[in-house]
């Protein structure tokens, strides 16, 4: 090592040294390489069992996904549970018997067969009703007011029993001034109505007209 | 900041929720994580519920992560913001307006990670927080003041502030 020869440094390697001992430089460095610390023992068995303990997190998309099959598996049970309350009602056959509770009791004829076991089992339910029944047990018969619409009292008429009002009879009373010509011949029609309505008023008076054509009357006379 | 180099079989296995597997991942990054959480937090207690909380949530989480191979960075992320989050109430910002600044000298000395450790510990909970998450872990002032739920220059002038302050404590640790 002695024989070997000696080389000099750059002239600007103090100052880089010096450069490297700036704190900002050196901060930058160091901070990268500083000391770790190492946590207690038991900081595993911690972690263990909070593992073992907590739920596992789920996703924002599985929690929505849960929740929009909840909501339609919900949806489509109540529509089958409406469906079946609408489509299906319960029918009343003669053969289904239904329990109807009943205030009075009603004596039932004993019957014999299977139907007497049946009726022969006292109901339990209706013991505080019953109580209340047989006070309405010992009511009498009463009886019921006879209801008859009153009479009603016509003042009656002297009728002329000779009267028939499909009749017509002329009277001086029943003048009209209608004339009706009748005719039976052969030819036109055999009604003639005539109305003295809309005639002037020297027609309404034959008297003064009659006095008037027997003053100037034409006479003629036939010779044979 | 030591990055830890994790064999992509344990990644997988972790996964897998395989729990020899997160047993080996936790030995192998636990110092990691403990000393950024000790470090920002300046608390054993505290730091050791960030460990654990950290730890649950990555567990639990892993099966989303999109790059498997950036899974320490995932949970340095993952630390300092349990650590911010277990700390909030003690990182106090000071009004640097009315703190009188250091002298500007010159910087003549050496000083290794153990003294800037020591000297990280002392500083303010705010500065701290801010100079762990910029200048050690390597935030943009952005994403720390985000963090931190302050502005971006209050990040900066925290920063600025604890260097200033690791100045003066490294002079004065090397001087005792």
């Amino acid at each position: 090592m002695k024989n070997l020869p000696q080389h000099t440094p750059k002239s600007t390697s103090w100052e880089k040294i010096l450069q490297q001992q700036d704190f900002e430089a050196q901060l930058e460095k160091v901070s990268l390489d500083l000391p770790n610390y190492a946590p207690k023992a038991n900081a595993w068995e911690g972690i263990a069992s909070q593992l073992d303990t907590e739920k596992p997190i789920f996703s924002i998309w599985q929690k929505l996904a849960a929740a929009m099959v909840f909501l339609v598996v919900s949806l489509f049970t109540w529509v089958l549970l409406n469906q079946n309350t609408e489509s299906a009602p319960e029918p009343n056959l003669i053969t289904q018997t239904q329990e109807i509770s009943i205030p009075i009791s009603i004596e039932k004829p004993i019957s014999e067969g299977k139907e007497s076991s049946k009726e022969n089992v006292k109901p339990t339910i209706l013991e505080k009703e019953n109580k209340r029944t047989k006070l309405n047990k010992t009511l009498t018969e009463v009886e019921t007011p006879f209801i008859a619409l009153p009479t009603i009292v016509t003042p009656q008429k002297n009728i002329d029993p000779t009267y028939n009002p499909k009749q017509f009879t002329a009277s001086s009373e029943n003048k009209s001034l209608h004339e009706v010509d009748i005719s039976w011949g052969k030819g036109r029609s055999k009604v003639k109505v005539k109305t003295a309505f809309g005639k002037p008023v020297e027609e309404l008076q034959p008297n003064q007209k009659s006095q008037m054509a027997s003053s100037k009357a034409i006479q003629i006379r036939f010779k044979n | 900041m030591n990055q830890i180099q994790l064999d992509s079989e344990l990644i997988e296995q972790v996964i897998a929720q395989d729990r020899k597997a997160q047993f080996q991942l936790f030995e192998l990054t636990k110092r990691m994580v403990y000393s950024l959480a000790f470090r920002m937090l300046d608390d054993e207690d505290m730091a050791h519920d960030v460990l654990q909380d950290t730890y649950v949530q990555v567990f639990q989480q892993i099966r989303n992560l999109k790059h498997p191979e950036a899974l320490t960075s995932w949970m340095r992320t993952i630390a300092a913001r349990n650590a911010i989050k277990k700390g909030k109430r003690q990182f106090q910002f000071e009004k640097l307006d009315q703190i009188q600044e250091a002298s500007e000298d010159q910087f003549e000395a050496w000083f290794d990670g153990e003294l800037l450790d020591q000297a990280i510990r002392s500083l303010p909970p705010g500065a701290r927080a801010v100079f762990m998450l910029v200048a050690v872990e390597g935030y943009p002032h952005q994403e720390a003041a985000k963090l931190l739920g302050v502005s971006e220059s209050t990040s900066k002038s925290q920063l600025n502030y604890a260097k200033k302050l690791l100045k003066t404590r490294i002079k004065t640790l090397l001087q005792a």
